[in-house]
C-alpha cells in the first residue's frame, strides 16, 4: 500500500469549528417556517385498559390545531416485531407510553391543552421483572403476540411474555461439568439504565396535503431503517417519505428506533400541511424513550485444576420493557458471546428477551456485551480465586488467539486480545500491589485491582453505499449515510476520501444527511461505520479516482497507469511536475458546474445465516473488537464508597485512522462505563413509575467522579477493514463495570453481584461479611 | 415550561410583605429562583404573582458587628463562598457554601432562598444550628428573631408567617477555643446526609460545649441534645471513646427516611460515621493550629 | 403581561418585549433565535444552557427574562474575539474537547467564567468548576486539557501585551 498521508494522523475534527461557535444546528434547535408545537400525553399506568379518552376540552382550547389519540393513528411498528402502536390503542403497557398528542400554535398552549386531556383506565396486573414475567402462568402483556408480524429470525418459547429465545449449543455441557475439577454457579444482575445523551429527543414532521408525501426531521441514528419502518407502518411507498437528519447531540443507541417520530408523523396528518415539532423534555426523555436492558444472568462453569475451561452454561433474562424494539437482536447478539472470549469446548446458552411493564429497552452502546461481561468477567475472577490463580494468568491461558475456533463455530483471525490484556494490566502496575497499598491513608480504606476483557461482534451482514463527488474547483463531497452522533465519523470518512484522492482535508465536505439524496446505509450502530462505511467511501473514492485518471490521461498524454495523485493534483509518475489540479480535469471535461461522481456499495458476505437451533455461524460478525480494561479502586469500608484511583483501557481497533478520536471514544466509553458501575440506575418503583427521571437523581459521572484514565490503542489489523481498521464506538464501556467489580472484590474479599456498586450496596455487603466472620 | 404569572418588584421589605398579605397564597417571594422556578416548571406549584425581592437594597451584605456576623438573606452562595470576612470568621461556613450545588446555582441561589424553601436535602440549616444562628424575620408591622432550631417545621415548611420575609441570618463568631465542622455525604446531586458539629473547650481540654445537628436524612434538620450531653464535660479523649454511642443516638434522632438516597438504616449509620469524622477533623484543625 | 427590557446581548443592545414568565433560555433560543445555547435538562442540573450574566455564569433555564432590564449577557455566539476564535474555542478544537458538541457551548462559557476569575487554575480547580456541566461523550479528560491549554495561551498573550 502506498504511504498514508492523512489516515492514521491525529487530525482535529472537521466539525469542531461549528460546534465551538454554537453555529451547529441540532434536532432540538430546529425551527421550521410556520411550525406548530406538539405536546404528548403519557400513560400514568403501567398496565391498563384504556376505557375512555376525553379530548373535548383540549380541542376547544384556543390556539389548538389538532388533538389525536390512538384512534387517529391505527398503525403499529417495530424493528423485528410489529407490536408498538404510534399512540396507545386499547391498552397501555408502561408508565410513559404516549396515549395522545396535541398540536398548537405555541408551546404554552400545547402544554396547557394537553393537561386538559382526561384518560380513564382499568388497571391490569403489572410485571416489573423479566424473570417474573416469563414464569408459567403469568398473564400476557401482549395478548395478540402470536398474530404480530415478525422477522424470520424470531424464535419464540413456550413461556409467557418471551419475545425471543436465543439458543447456543456447542458440545455437551453436562459432560463438560463431569470432566471438570471445579464447578461454580452464580447469579448476576444489572438494572435498567439510560443513555442520557445531553440532547433530549425531538422530531419534526410534515405531510404535504397534495402529494401525501411525509417529511420527517429527526436526529435518528439509522435514518434508512427509520424511514423503512415508518413507511411500512403507514403503508407508504418509499418515494413518499423522506427523512432529514439534523445534527445529533449524542445518542448511544437511544436515537435509533422510533420514539418521537411516530407521534410527530401522526400529528402531521392533522395540521393541514403545516410542520409540527414534538419535543420531549428531559423528564419525558427519561420515561418515554429507550433504556438499556436490565438483565439477570445465571452462569455455571466447569474448569480443570490447570485453569482450562471445560464447560460454561448461561441463562439470561433480558428485560425488554413494554415493546420488543431491538430486544430480539440484543438478546441474540448479547447472548451469543456472553460466555466470554475464551476457548470453551462445551457451551450452552439460553437467552430470553421478556416483555415487562417498564419503559422500552433498546439499543445501548455495547448491545448486550456489558451485561454478559458483568457476569462472565467477575465469574472468571471467582474461578481464579478458587483455583489459586492470578486472574490475568487464568485469562491468558484461555483467551481467544488467532486461528481458534470460537464456540459459535467461527474461525477467528486478527485477535489482538492478549495484547490488550497485557498492556491494560501493565498500565496499572498489575502485580505490584504493595506499592499502592502502602499509600493508604486510613485503616478504613482498602485498595484493590481488577481487570476484565471482552470481544464484541458487529451487526452482520449489513450494507453501506456511498458516493464521492469531485467538482470543478477540486472540492470533494462525500455522500454517506453515516450519522455524525459525536463519534467523529465525518472526520474519519473525510480522512478516508482525502487519503484516496490525495487532497488536503479542507477540500473534503460531508453532504448533509437527507434520504432523498444520500445513498443507502444500514445504520450508524454496532461500531460498524468505520469498517463498513469506511470501506464504502474508500471504494467510491477509488471509483471516482479511476474515472478521473481516465479523463486526465489524454490531457496529460499518458496512459492511465502512468498517472499518480498528490496534493490535490494528478501527475505523471515519472515527471511529477507534469500535473493538473483534479478540479481542472473536471472543468475541462465537464465544465465549470460539472462534477464527477464515483459510487460504491460494501457489504461483508457471511454465507449462511446464524443457525437458529445451535446459534452457530461461520461468520457471525464482519470483524470483532477486543478490549481489556483494568481498574484500581479504593473502598471506604465505613461508608461503602468506591473511589477509582486509575483505569486503563486497551482497545484493539485494527488500525487507528485517527488516534485522537480513538482516545476520545475510549475515554468517553470509560466514563459511561464508570457511571454504570458506580451510579446509574433508572429506578422503577413497585407501581411501575420511574422515580428518578432527572439528572438530580439520575447521576451521570461528572468531572470530579472520574479517575486518571489511560487509553491504550492496540492495532491488530483486520485484512478486510479499511487500512486494517475494525471498530471502536461501543466497547469502551463494556468491560468497565466488571473490571471495577473485580477491583472492589480484590480490595474487600467480597463479591458483589448486582449493579450499581453504590455506597449503600457495598456497605451492606461488607457488613454481611463481617457478621459472618464474627 | 412555566405557566404565566406576573412579576412584582417592590423596593422595600415592607412593600414586599404588603404584597404577600394582599395576594396571599397566589403569590410568592422570588429570590434567586433556583428552587422556585424549578418547582413551578415541574408543575408542583403555581403562583399568579412572583414578588422579586432582588431590587430591595441592603439585603445582600455580610458584616461583622459586635462579634456577630450578619448575612443578608439575599446574599448568594457564590458571594458567601468567596467572602473574605466569612473565610476569616467562619471558615466552616464558607467551606459548606463552596460545596453547595454547582457554580451556576450558587451564582443565583441565595442563602435566604435555601432556608425558606426548607428542602430536606440542603446543607446550610444544619450548620447554622450548631453555629447558634438566629434568623431575622420581618413583615409590614413587626420584626422578630427566630433561633435556627425553631425555623424548620417540616419538609418544605418553615415557621415564617405567610406575609413574613427572612431578612438576615446572624451568626455569633466562633470563640477562640472552639471548632466547627460540617460534613456531608451523598452520591446523587444533592446531599443524602449532613452533619454539623461545634465543640468548645476550656484550657484543661474539657469540652465545655457541644452542639450536634443532623440534616438531609429526615424531613428537617435538627439538633441532637442527647448526643451533645454525652460529649459535654468530657476530655477529647473520653469523648472520642463515646463517639460511637453519640453517633448511634444522632442517627436515630435524624428521623431518617428511606428514599432514592438510601435506606433509613444506612443513613443512620452514615450519621454516625460523619460524627466521628467531624470530631476527628476538629481535633486535627486544633492540633494544626497549635 | 409583557414588558420591554433593554439588554446588552453579545455587545449589542436589544430591546425585546417579554412576558414575565419567559425564561432567558427560551428568550434566547425561541424569540431571538440564538440556538447556540443548549437545553439539556431545563432544571439547573446539566449546564448546557450556561451563559454569562453580568460576567457571571448562570443557568439560563432558571433565569426570568422579565427581570433582566439593564443586564449584560454573553452567549456562545458572543465568545469570539472579533472574527477570531477565543483561545478556549481554539483549545477545544485542538484537544478534541467536543464530540457531539451539545455540552460544548455550556462548557466553553463555564470555562471562560473560570479563567476570567482564575487565570491559572490547577487541574483540580478546573474539575471542580466544571463539575456541574455534564458531558456524556468525552469523559472530560480532553475538556480539562483544553481548559489548561487555553489558560496557558491566555497567560502568554497577557504577558506579551504587558
Ligand atoms: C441543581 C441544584 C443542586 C443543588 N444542590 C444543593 C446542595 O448540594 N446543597 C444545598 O444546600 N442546596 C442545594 N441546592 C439548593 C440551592 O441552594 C437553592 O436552590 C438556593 O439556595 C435557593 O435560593 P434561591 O434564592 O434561588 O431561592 P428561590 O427559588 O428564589 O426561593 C426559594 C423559596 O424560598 C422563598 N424565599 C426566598 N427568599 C425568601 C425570603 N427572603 N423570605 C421569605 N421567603 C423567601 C421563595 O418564596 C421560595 O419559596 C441545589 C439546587 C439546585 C437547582
Ligand atoms: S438546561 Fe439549564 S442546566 Fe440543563
Ligand atoms: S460532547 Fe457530547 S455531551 Fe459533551
Amino acid at each position: 500500500m502506498a504511504e498514508l498521508t492523512i489516515v492514521g494522523k491525529p487530525i482535529t475534527r472537521v466539525d469542531a469549528q461549528e460546534k465551538v461557535t454554537g453555529e451547529a444546528v441540532y434536532g432540538y434547535d430546529l425551527v421550521l417556517p410556520d411550525m406548530l408545537y406538539g405536546k404528548t400525553v403519557f400513560s400514568t399506568r403501567p398496565h391498563a385498559k384504556i376505557k375512555r379518552i376525553d379530548t373535548g376540552k383540549a380541542r376547544e382550547f384556543p390556539g389548538v390545531v389538532a388533538v389525536i389519540t390512538g384512534k387517529d393513528a391505527p398503525w403499529t411498528h417495530g424493528e423485528s416485531i410489529k407490536d408498538k402502536p404510534f399512540l396507545a390503542h386499547d391498552k397501555v403497557r408502561y408508565i410513559g407510553e404516549p396515549v395522545a398528542a396535541v398540536a398548537a400554535e405555541d408551546e404554552d398552549t400545547a402544554q396547557a391543552a394537553a393537561a386538559l386531556i382526561e384518560v380513564e383506565y382499568e388497571d391490569l396486573p403489572a410485571y416489573l421483572s423479566p424473570e417474573e414475567a416469563c414464569k408459567p402462568g403469568a398473564l400476557p402483556i401482549h395478548e395478540d403476540f402470536a398474530g404480530y408480524r415478525k422477522s424470520d429470525f424470531i424464535v419464540t418459547a413456550p413461556l409467557p411474555n418471551v419475545c425471543e429465545h436465543f439458543k447456543l449449543r456447542t458440545g455437551d455441557v453436562e459432560r463438560g461439568f463431569r470432566e471438570s475439577d471445579l464447578v461454580l454457579e452464580e447469579r448476576y444482575t444489572l438494572p435498567t439504565i439510560q443513555h442520557a445523551a445531553m440532547e433530549p429527543h425531538s422530531a419534526h414532521a410534515q405531510v404535504d396535503p397534495a402529494s401525501g408525501r411525509v417529511t420527517i426531521w429527526v436526529a435518528n441514528d439509522a435514518p434508512f431503517r427509520a424511514l423503512h419502518e415508518i413507511a411500512e407502518a403507514l403503508g407508504l411507498p418509499l418515494e413518499k417519505i423522506r427523512l432529514i437528519n439534523p445534527l445529533q447531540g449524542g445518542g448511544f443507541g437511544s436515537k435509533g428506533g422510533l420514539k418521537v417520530e411516530p407521534i410527530a408523523s401522526a400529528l402531521a396528518y392533522h395540521t393541514g400541511g403545516r410542520p409540527v415539532r414534538v419535543k420531549f423534555n428531559r423528564q419525558e426523555t427519561f420515561i418515554s424513550t429507550l433504556t438499556r436492558h436490565e438483565a439477570i444472568l445465571y452462569i455455571k462453569s466447569g474448569v480443570k485444576k490447570s485453569g482450562s475451561l471445560c464447560a460454561r452454561q448461561m441463562t439470561i433474562y433480558w428485560g425488554a420493557g413494554a415493546y420488543a424494539e431491538k430486544s430480539p437482536t440484543v438478546c441474540i447478539r448479547g447472548s451469543l458471546p456472553a460466555p466470554g472470549p475464551y476457548r470453551i469446548p462445551h457451551v450452552k446458552v439460553d437467552g430470553y428477551a421478556v416483555y415487562t411493564n417498564k419503559p422500552v429497552s433498546g439499543a445501548f452502546r455495547g448491545y448486550g456485551i456489558p451485561q454478559g461481561a458483568w457476569a462472565c468477567e467477575q465469574h472468571m475472577d471467582e474461578l481464579a480465586k478458587r483455583l489459586g490463580m492470578d486472574p490475568l494468568e487464568l485469562r491468558l491461558k484461555n483467551v481467544f488467539v488467532d486461528g481458534d475456533l470460537a464456540y459459535w463455530g467461527e474461525k477467528l483471525h486478527s485477535v489482538g486480545l492478549k495484547e490488550t490484556l497485557i498492556k491494560a494490566a501493565e498500565a496499572i502496575e498489575w502485580g505490584k500491589d504493595d506499592i499502592s497499598k502502602s499509600k493508604i491513608r486510613s485503616p478504613n480504606l482498602k485498595r484493590g485491582k481488577g481487570l476484565a476483557c471482552i470481544s464484541k461482534p458487529t451487526r452482520t451482514p449489513t450494507l453501506s453505499k456511498a458516493a464521492v463527488l469531485i467538482d470543478a474547483s477540486g472540492g470533494v463531497t462525500v455522500l454517506a449515510g453515516t450519522v455524525e452522533i459525536g463519534q467523529g465519523c465525518s472526520t474519519i470518512l473525510s480522512q478516508v476520501a482525502a487519503e484516496e484522492l490525495k487532497v488536503p482535508l479542507e477540500k473534503v465536505r460531508m453532504a448533509p444527511l437527507d434520504t432523498d439524496v444520500i445513498p443507502f446505509d444500514a445504520s450508524t450502530t454496532s461500531s460498524r461505520s468505520t469498517y463498513h462505511m469506511g470501506n464504502a467511501v474508500r471504494l467510491a473514492a477509488i471509483d471516482v479516482r479511476e474515472k478521473l485518471a481516465e479523463m486526465a490521461s489524454p490531457m496529460l498524454e499518458a496512459g492511465k497507469d502512468d498517472l499518480s495523485f498528490a496534493d490535490g493534483k494528478i501527475h505523471l509518475k515519472e515527471q511529477p511536475q507534469m500535473a493538473l489540479p483534479i478540479g481542472e480535469v473536471v472543468r475541462r471535461r465537464l465544465g465549470a458546474s460539472g462534477f464527477l461522481r464515483g459510487d460504491s456499495s460494501y457489504t461483508f458476505e457471511i454465507g449462511k445465516d446464524l443457525d437458529l437451533e445451535t446459534g452457530h455461524s461461520e461468520h457471525a460478525s464482519a470483524f470483532y473488537m477486543y478490549a481489556t480494561q483494568a481498574a484500581e479502586a479504593e473502598v471506604d469500608e465505613e461508608t461503602g464508597r468506591v473511589r477509582l484511583l486509575r483505569m486503563s483501557a486497551a482497545h484493539d481497533v485494527g488500525k487507528a485512522i485517527n488516534p485522537l478520536n480513538c482516545e476520545g471514544q475510549i475515554e468517553g466509553g470509560l466514563a459511561m462505563g464508570i457511571g454504570s458501575a458506580l451510579h446509574e440506575h433508572l429506578v422503577v418503583d413497585e407501581t411501575g413509575k420511574v422515580r428518578n427521571p432527572s439528572f438530580l437523581d439520575y447521576h451521570l459521572a461528572t468531572s470530579l467522579d472520574l479517575p486518571k484514565m489511560i487509553p491504550i490503542i492496540v492495532e491488530c489489523p483486520e485484512p478486510e477493514g479499511p487500512y486494517g481498521a475494525k471498530g471502536l464506538g461501543e466497547p469502551g464501556l463494556a468491560p468497565t463495570p466488571a473490571a471495577i467489580g473485580n477491583a472492589v472484590a480484590n480490595a474487600l474479599g467480597i463479591r458483589i453481584y448486582d449493579l450499581p456498586l453504590s455506597p449503600e450496596r457495598v456497605y451492606w455487603a461488607i457488613r454481611r461479611m463481617k457478621k459472618k466472620v464474627a | 415550561m412555566l405557566r404565566r404569572f406576573r412579576l412584582e418588584e417592590p423596593e422595600t421589605v415592607k412593600d414586599a410583605s404588603a404584597l404577600l398579605a394582599r395576594y396571599g397564597e397566589a403569590s410568592r417571594i422570588y429570590a434567586g429562583g433556583t428552587e422556585l422556578l424549578l418547582a413551578m416548571k415541574e408543575g408542583l406549584i403555581q403562583y399568579e404573582r412572583l414578588i422579586n425581592v432582588k431590587k430591595i437594597p441592603g439585603l445582600d451584605r455580610v458584616e461583622l458587628e459586635n462579634g456577630v456576623v450578619r448575612i443578608g438573606a439575599l446574599t448568594t452562595h457564590r458571594s458567601l463562598e468567596n467572602d473574605p470576612l466569612l473565610r476569616q470568621q467562619l471558615p466552616a461556613f464558607g467551606q459548606m457554601e463552596r460545596n453547595i450545588a454547582n457554580v451556576r446555582v450558587r451564582e443565583m441561589g441565595t442563602l435566604g432562598g435555601n432556608l425558606c424553601f426548607a428542602e430536606p436535602h440542603a446543607d446550610p440549616g444544619t450548620l447554622l444550628m450548631v453555629l447558634g444562628a438566629k434568623l431575622m424575620a420581618e413583615k409590614t408591622s413587626s420584626k422578630r428573631e427566630i433561633a435556627a432550631e425553631q425555623f424548620f417545621v417540616d419538609a418544605y415548611e418553615t415557621c415564617l408567617e405567610p406575609d413574613e420575609l427572612l431578612t438576615e441570618i446572624r451568626i455569633p463568631s466562633t470563640p477562640r477555643r472552639a471548632g466547627v465542622a460540617y460534613l456531608k455525604f451523598g452520591y446523587l446531586e444533592r446531599p443524602s446526609v449532613g452533619l454539623g458539629l461545634f465543640l468548645a473547650w476550656n484550657g484543661a481540654d474539657t469540652i465545655t460545649e457541644a452542639r450536634v445537628a443532623v440534616g438531609c436524612a429526615g424531613p428537617k434538620p435538627r439538633r441532637v441534645e442527647e448526643s451533645e450531653g454525652l460529649l459535654k464535660g468530657k476530655t477529647s479523649k473520653e469523648a472520642s471513646a463515646l463517639l460511637g454511642r453519640a453517633g448511634e443516638i444522632a442517627g436515630r434522632a435524624a428521623d431518617a427516611i428511606s428514599d432514592l438516597h438510601g435506606a433509613a438504616d444506612y443513613k443512620q449509620h452514615i450519621v454516625g460515621v460523619l460524627l466521628k469524622r467531624a470530631f476527628q477533623q476538629i481535633l486535627q484543625d486544633r492540633s494544626s493550629k497549635a | 403581561m409583557k414588558k420591554k427590557i433593554r439588554i446588552t446581548l453579545n455587545g449589542n443592545v436589544v430591546s425585546p418585549e417579554v412576558p414575565a414568565h419567559r425564561l432567558l433560555l427560551d428568550l434566547l433560543r425561541d424569540e431571538i433565535g440564538l440556538t447556540g445555547t443548549k437545553e439539556g435538562c431545563g432544571t439547573g442540573d446539566c449546564g448546557a444552557c450556561t451563559v454569562l450574566l453580568d460576567g457571571k455564569p448562570v443557568n439560563s433555564c432558571l433565569v426570568l427574562s422579565g427581570e433582566l432590564d439593564g443586564a449584560d449577557i454573553v452567549t456562545i455566539e458572543g465568545l469570539q474575539i472579533g472574527r477570531e476564535l477565543h483561545p478556549i474555542q481554539q483549545a477545544f478544537i485542538q484537544d478534541g474537547g467536543a464530540q457531539c458538541g451539545y455540552c460544548t457551548p455550556g462548557m466553553l462559557m463555564m470555562s471562560k467564567a473560570l479563567l476570567d476569575e482564575n487565570p491559572n487554575p490547577t487541574e483540580e480547580e478546573i474539575r471542580f468548576a466544571l463539575a456541574g456541566n455534564l458531558c456524556r461523550c468525552t469523559g472530560y479528560a480532553k475538556i480539562v486539557k483544553a481548559v489548561q491549554d487555553a489558560a496557558m495561551e491566555l497567560r502568554t498573550r497577557h504577558t506579551a501585551r504587558q
